[in-house]
């Protein structure tokens, strides 16, 4: 439960969520469609045009860095590794942490004990130092940066969860359907699963904004993605030094970040509304 | 109840009648010795926990040999340094060495700096702990102002912004936020420097981005935890007593709202670790997590071992000492 109590519940009225689902897909189809977009690909380079500053809706909107690479490429192909990484850490922490929960819940006290310890261990132990040592080991590359995503990130799904399904379990209709001759997996899918799903949208979108946050983190110490290929983090990194000439480098892409974050948090926020969770804090839509 | 009553209350039972049997004595020691050990065992069990997953995450993910030798190096070259490296023994062999390593803190050589891991860490200790301090003592500040504000605000306005305004800081990446804080102290301001440590002065904004990304948490469990105090049933018969606003506020309200703060404090200390390791970069402040990171850019493998144990203990350690605080604050968990 103290999971629950320490996580922000952000709320932004019905314009709020609309502008940020609106913004949430714009990125995402840009940072799709940035070869489309850009077919010159993000590391052309034309030094007659360096450190141009934004022109925000005229050509190079978002100006260009000291070697003339346009930086709207940059950054739309930098979303890539940043959204595509954190958005499969974020489905395979939910279904980890899903399928740890409910193992908890009908695998009876054994595997409650164990699976919560395993849980309350993981929780110790911060995750950027686990990405530290794992990419020390195997360096960084995809693989290696989606499995330490993950890692950091099942436990709050199954804390989560856990406790929804510990309620849900104990309710009658669980109860009937049993008397009913429904069991495993046809209880599980047929009532168990039902009455979890609007909170596993909510922990769908929280994982992708932690697991986020943190690519972009391992990214800026330049554990993340290997340049050339550009990555949201690591452009941050990159604009630092220059921050006192060229601030649009490393603060345009970093709003970016942050307005991504926000967005995905709103926008879950607002399907938790929708669906009205049973769990919500104020119960009121 | 009534012993915590009793010293503001009524004067004592009228003369003749026995005396409160449920008043003790005197003031007891606040924790058993039975919580302290299991505390403490449990802590260890963590730290070995802890050591345990950094060890087979580590083997599981790869061959620093083969990072450690040019592109271009051959199998041969490979597994001779895998066995020179230790890398090519049975895991269990590995595991126990390792763990071994970590009780006597005498890990394999620097490759880079050839010397002792653990001296380097240690020397780089005192930074990271000043930051740390200053980052909890920071990000405390401002989430119990803002917590307690948010509930005895005089108006609405007031108990809404500031818990607001730090959970949309929460937000923000702490590198970024760290290098907008750069930006505008730094280089528009110029008030403040830009990176590196040795005044008070280094010390502010990366100390603030610790505390920051902290405030938020705290804020919002000191909220809940007043709001709830308020309408507890001890605070309605304080103040149905007659003690002072104040009084009952801080004695009655406040203090019983610190235990679960507390316990924050401990769950974060480990963002505070993580964010340290993230906001040191950020400002090039010489302590372990600059270490850690630039080991893992030299393939440093002992060192890179070295400062994680090290945050690893320091982590469990903070955790224990919350616990224990915690519990002399609300005696209630030490009994169970």
């Amino acid at each position: 439960m103290s999971a629950l109590a320490v996580t922000p519940r952000r709320r932004a009225g019905r314009t709020g969520s609309l502008v940020a689902g609106v913004f949430l897909g714009a990125v995402v189809l840009a940072v799709v469609f940035a070869g489309v977009l850009f077919p010159g690909g993000y590391d052309a380079q034309d030094l007659t045009r360096r450190l141009a500053e934004p022109t925000w809706f005229g050509p190079l909107p978002l100006g260009t860095d000291e070697l003339g690479r346009d930086m709207l490429a940059r950054v739309l192909y930098g979303g890539r590794p940043a959204l595509g990484i954190s958005a499969v850490a974020a489905v395979l922490a939910t279904v980890l942490g899903t399928a740890a929960a409910l193992g908890a819940t009908l695998g009876g006290r054994p595997w409650d004990g164990l699976i919560g310890r395993v849980a309350d261990v993981q929780l110790a132990v911060p995750t950027i130092l686990i990405a530290l040592v794992v990419l020390s080991f195997s360096g960084s590359g995809t693989i290696p940066l989606i499995g330490v995503l993950t890692v950091g990130s099942w436990v709050l799904t199954f804390r989560i969860l856990r406790a929804q399904l510990a309620t849900v379990v104990a309710l009658p209709y669980i109860e009937a359907a049993r008397l009913a001759g429904a069991q495993g997996p046809t209880l599980l899918r047929r009532h168990v699963l039902p009455a979890a799903a609007p909170l596993l949208v909510v922990a769908l979108t929280l994982n992708f904004s932690t697991a986020l946050v943190l690519e972009s983190s391992l990214g800026y110490l330049g554990l993340g993605i290997a340049p050339p290929r550009p990555d949201w983090g690591q452009i941050v990194a990159s604009g630092q030094a220059q921050l006192a000439g060229a601030w649009w480098i490393s603060l345009v892409p970093g709003a970016f970040l942050v307005a991504t974050v926000v967005s995905i948090q709103i926008v879950g926020d607002r399907i938790a509304d929708l669906l009205t969770l049973p769990g919500s804090q104020d119960g009121t839509r | 109840m009534t012993a915590v009553l009793s010293p503001s209350g009524p004067p004592g039972p009228p003369a003749g009648a026995p005396p409160d049997p449920v008043r003790p004595a005197r003031p007891r020691w606040p924790l058993s010795a039975r919580y302290v050990l299991s505390r403490l065992l449990n802590a260890v069990l963590a730290v070995w926990a802890v050591l345990t997953i950094v060890f087979f995450a580590m083997h599981l993910t790869g061959n620093p040999a083969s990072l450690l030798l040019p592109i271009d190096a051959s199998e041969e070259e490979i597994t001779r340094l895998t066995a020179a490296l230790g890398f090519a023994d049975p895991l269990p062999e590995q595991y126990l060495r390792f763990l071994g390593q970590v009780l006597t803190g005498e890990f394999p050589d620097s490759i880079r700096y050839g010397g002792d891991p653990v001296a380097l860490v240690l020397e780089r200790l005192p930074a990271t702990l000043l930051l740390g301090t200053w980052g909890m003592i920071i990000g405390a500040s401002l989430g119990l102002a803002a917590g307690a504000v948010a509930v005895f605000g005089r108006n609405r306005r007031l108990r809404r912004v500031p818990v607001s305004v730090l959970t949309a800081l929460e937000a923000v990446p702490s590198f970024f936020l760290g290098i907008v804080l750069i930006a505008v102290f730094g280089i528009v301001l110029s008030v403040l420097p830009l990176r590196g440590a040795g005044t008070p002065a280094h010390l502010v904004l990366p100390a603030l981005v610790i505390g920051l990304a902290l405030a938020a948490p705290v804020a919002r469990v000191f909220r809940t935890s007043l709001q709830e105090g308020t309408g507890a049933e001890h605070v309605r018969l304080a103040e149905a007593k007659g003690i002072g606003r104040a009084r009952v506020v801080l004695r009655h309200i406040v203090v019983n709202a610190l235990a679960p703060v507390l316990n924050v404090l401990g769950v974060q200390a480990g963002v505070v670790l993580g964010g340290a390791v993230v906001t040191e970069a950020v400002f090039g402040w010489p302590g372990v997590g600059q270490l850690a990171t630039s080991a893992i850019d030299s393939r440093d493998f002992p060192v890179v071992l070295a400062c994680v144990a090290l945050i690893a203990i320091g982590f469990v350690l903070v955790n224990l000492l919350v616990d224990l605080a915690a519990a002399i604050l609300d005696p209630r968990g030490g009994r169970r």
